[in-house]
C-alpha cells in the first residue's frame, strides 16, 4: 500500500512536471517578461481540444523563411507607441525589443499566433480586426520568449 | 473473500441448475449451495455493465474537454481561476479512484474513475495553456497528456489511462509524422518501426504485475502495422525526392535491438509474435524501397500495369495476411479487442474498395466480399482447430 502511494505521489509530480515544461515559455514570459503592444491583423478559426482563437499575424514579422531553426526579430516602435516587426537574424540583436521565433519546414512561429477567447467574442473580434488591425498586448522576457495577455482594438 | 470467476450467462444457468440437482440428491447440503453458486457471476453482465461505465466516463471526460473548449467569458470566471478548476477538479478524481479502490462491490468504480482522471488531466493541461494563449494546434499538449497518463497508468495499474495514453502517444506520433514530412515513405516506415515497439513492449509485460497492460500495446501494434501497409499499398510510387527524417533513420537500430532482446526474453509464443512484426516492419521498408517511379499523374494518365500493378497487388496481400493474422491471435486469445481490429481493417479495406476503389481495380463488390468472407471463414476455422486441440485432454 505504502509503495503504491509513493508511486502514485511520483506520477502526480511527474504530470506536473510535465505540465510546467510545456507551458514554461508562457509562463516564464508572462512572469518575467514587460508588456508590449504589437499591431497584429486577424483570423477566427477553433481549435478542437481548447475552443475559438483569434489567428495572429504580427505587422513585419515574415509568415515563412527559407532558413529552419531558431530565428530572432527585432521589434521596432511606431509613433503611436505600439511595435511591429523589423528584421530577422540568426543571433539575438543588440538593443531593443525582440521576439525568439522557430523556423520549422519554413513557417515562422513565435508563440503569440493565437488568443483564445469565447466563440462570440472571437467572432466580433475577428470583424473588428479585418476591418482596421488590431493591437495585440505581449509580455516579451529577456530572451525573447513572449505571451499574448490582451487583444484590443487600436 | 475470493473474487468470482466470470463464465458465460448459459454456463451460469446451467451450473445453477447442477446445483440444485447435486442438493436433491444430498451431494451438497442446502447451505453450502448458494455458497458454491456465488461464486461464479455471469461474464456478460459483468462486462455489460463494466463497459457502460467506461463509456459514461468517456462521454463525461470529453464534456470536460467541451467545457474548457466553449472559453467561458472572462466577466464569469477569469483564466487563472479556471485553471485552478481544472487541476482540482482532475486531482479530486485521482483521489476518488483510489478511494472506491479497495471499497468492495463499489471496487469496480476505481478504473473507470481512473479513466476519468486520465482525461481530467488533459483538460487542465488544456485549461492552463489556453489561460496563457500557447498557440492553437500545438502538439506537444497531446504528447504531454499521453506522457502523464502512462505514468498515472503504471504507477497505480489502472488500465483506463494507459488505454488513453498510448492512444494519446500513438495519435501524436503519426500527427508528427505527417507534419514533419511530406514523403509517404517517411510516414510508412514511421509507422512501420512502430509495429515491433509495440509488440515488444507488450512482450515484456508477460508475467510481471503489470501483465494486464499488454492488451494496449499489442493493440497498438497491430493498428501501426495495419496503417504502415495500407499507406504502402495506397501510395505505389516512388517519392520524387524522398527524405526519410533522421529521427526514423535513428531509431531503427535500437527499436530492432530492444525486439530481439524481448524476443529471447519471452516465451514461444511471444518470439512468434515479435518474430511477425519485424517482417511487417522488413515488409514496409521493401515496398517503399521497391515503390516503382514516376508520379500520381502518371498512374493518372497511364493507369497501373506492371512493376506497378505487382508492387500493389503484393501491398495488398500483405494487407489481408496481416489483417487475418490479427483476427486469429485475436481469437485465440479472447482478445476481442485486437480481432476486433482485424476485422475491421478487412471490413474497411471492402468498403475502400468497393465504394471509392482506393487501391486499383481488383474486380466487383462481389468478388471482394467472396475474398474477404473467405479469409475470415478460414481465420475462424484454423482458430477453432486450435482452441479444439488445447482443449484435448
Amino acid at each position: 500500500m505504502k509503495h503504491r502511494r509513493l508511486a502514485l505521489a511520483v506520477a502526480l509530480v511527474f504530470q506536473v512536471v510535465v505540465l510546467l515544461i510545456v507551458a514554461g515559455p508562457w509562463l516564464l514570459a508572462r512572469l518575467t517578461g514587460d508588456e508590449y503592444r504589437l499591431q497584429v491583423q486577424p483570423v477566427d478559426p477553433r481549435d478542437p481540444f481548447r475552443g475559438s482563437y483569434v489567428d495572429l499575424h504580427i505587422r513585419g514579422v515574415p509568415a515563412y523563411s527559407d532558413r529552419n531553426g531558431r530565428a530572432y526579430i527585432a521589434l521596432r516602435r511606431n509613433s503611436d507607441g505600439t511595435y511591429r516587426g523589423s528584421g530577422t537574424s540568426a543571433s539575438k540583436p543588440a538593443n531593443g525589443p525582440f521576439l525568439r521565433c522557430d523556423v520549422d519546414d519554413g513557417e515562422v512561429a513565435c508563440g503569440v499566433e493565437s488568443f483564445f477567447t469565447s466563440a462570440d467574442e472571437a467572432e466580433r473580434l475577428g470583424r473588428v480586426l479585418a476591418e482596421g488591425g488590431a493591437v495585440a498586448h505581449v509580455k516579451i522576457d529577456g530572451a525573447g520568449r513572449a505571451a499574448v495577455v490582451d487583444l484590443t482594438a487600436p | 473473500m475470493p473474487s468470482r470467476e466470470l463464465i458465460s450467462s448459459s454456463r451460469l444457468a446451467w451450473l445453477r441448475g447442477e446445483i440444485e440437482a447435486w442438493r436433491g440428491e444430498g451431494l451438497v447440503t442446502p447451505a453450502a449451495a448458494p455458497t458454491i453458486a456465488g461464486r461464479v457471476a455471469s461474464a456478460l453482465r459483468a462486462r455489460g455493465a463494466r463497459a457502460v461505465l467506461y463509456v459514461g466516463a468517456a462521454l463525461v471526460g470529453a464534456g470536460l474537454i467541451g467545457v474548457v473548449a466553449s472559453n467561458l467569458d472572462v466577466d464569469e470566471i477569469g483564466p487563472l481561476e479556471r485553471s485552478l478548476l481544472a487541476g482540482l477538479v482532475w486531482i479530486a478524481l485521482v483521489a476518488l479512484a483510489e478511494g472506491v479502490r479497495d471499497r468492495g462491490t463499489v471496487g469496480s468504480l476505481a478504473d473507470p474513475v481512473a479513466l476519468l482522471a486520465a482525461i481530467a488531466y488533459g483538460a487542465t493541461i488544456f485549461q492552463v495553456t489556453q489561460s496563457l494563449q500557447v498557440p492553437a494546434f500545438e502538439p506537444s499538449l497531446i504528447l504531454a497528456w499521453a506522457l502523464g497518463s502512462v505514468a498515472y497508468a503504471y504507477a497505480t495499474g489502472y488500465k483506463g489511462p494507459l488505454v488513453l495514453g498510448v492512444g494519446a502517444l500513438t495519435g501524436w506520433y503519426v500527427w508528427e509524422l505527417a507534419d514533419r514530412t511530406d514523403v509517404v515513405s517517411a510516414l510508412v516506415l514511421g509507422l512501420a518501426l512502430a509495429t515491433p515497439l509495440a509488440t515488444a513492449v507488450a512482450a515484456v509485460h508477460e508475467g510481471s504485475s503489470r501483465a494486464h497492460f499488454s492488451g494496449a500495446w499489442r493493440f497498438t501494434a497491430a493498428l501501426v502495422g495495419l496503417g504502415a501497409l495500407a499507406v504502402a499499398a495506397e501510395s505505389p510510387f516512388q517519392d520524387q525526392d524522398p527524405s526519410v527524417p533522421s529521427l526514423v533513420l535513428a531509431a531503427a537500430i535500437p527499436i530492432v535491438v530492444i525486439a530481439l532482446v524481448a524476443a529471447v526474453r519471452g516465451d514461444r509464443r511471444r518470439r512468434i509474435e515479435i518474430a511477425g512484426a519485424l517482417t511487417v516492419a522488413a515488409a514496409a521498408v521493401v515496398l517503399v524501397a521497391t515503390a516503382p517511379g514516376g508520379g500520381v499523374d502518371v498512374w493518372f494518365e497511364e493507369g497501373v500495369h506492371g512493376a506497378a500493378l505487382t508492387h500493389s497487388l503484393v501491398a495488398v496481400g500483405l494487407f489481408l495476411v496481416l489483417a487475418a493474422a490479427i483476427v486469429y491471435v485475436g481469437v485465440i486469445d479472447g482478445a476481442m479487442a485486437l480481432a476486433g481490429v482485424g476485422v475491421g481493417a478487412l471490413v474497411l479495406f471492402f468498403v475502400a474498395q468497393a465504394v471509392f476503389v482506393v487501391v486499383l481495380s481488383l474486380g466487383s463488390s462481389g468478388w471482394l466480399l467472396l475474398g474477404v468472407g473467405a479469409l475470415l471463414v478460414a481465420c475462424g476455422l484454423l482458430a477453432d482447430r486450435r482452441q479444439r486441440r488445447v482443449a484435448r485432454p
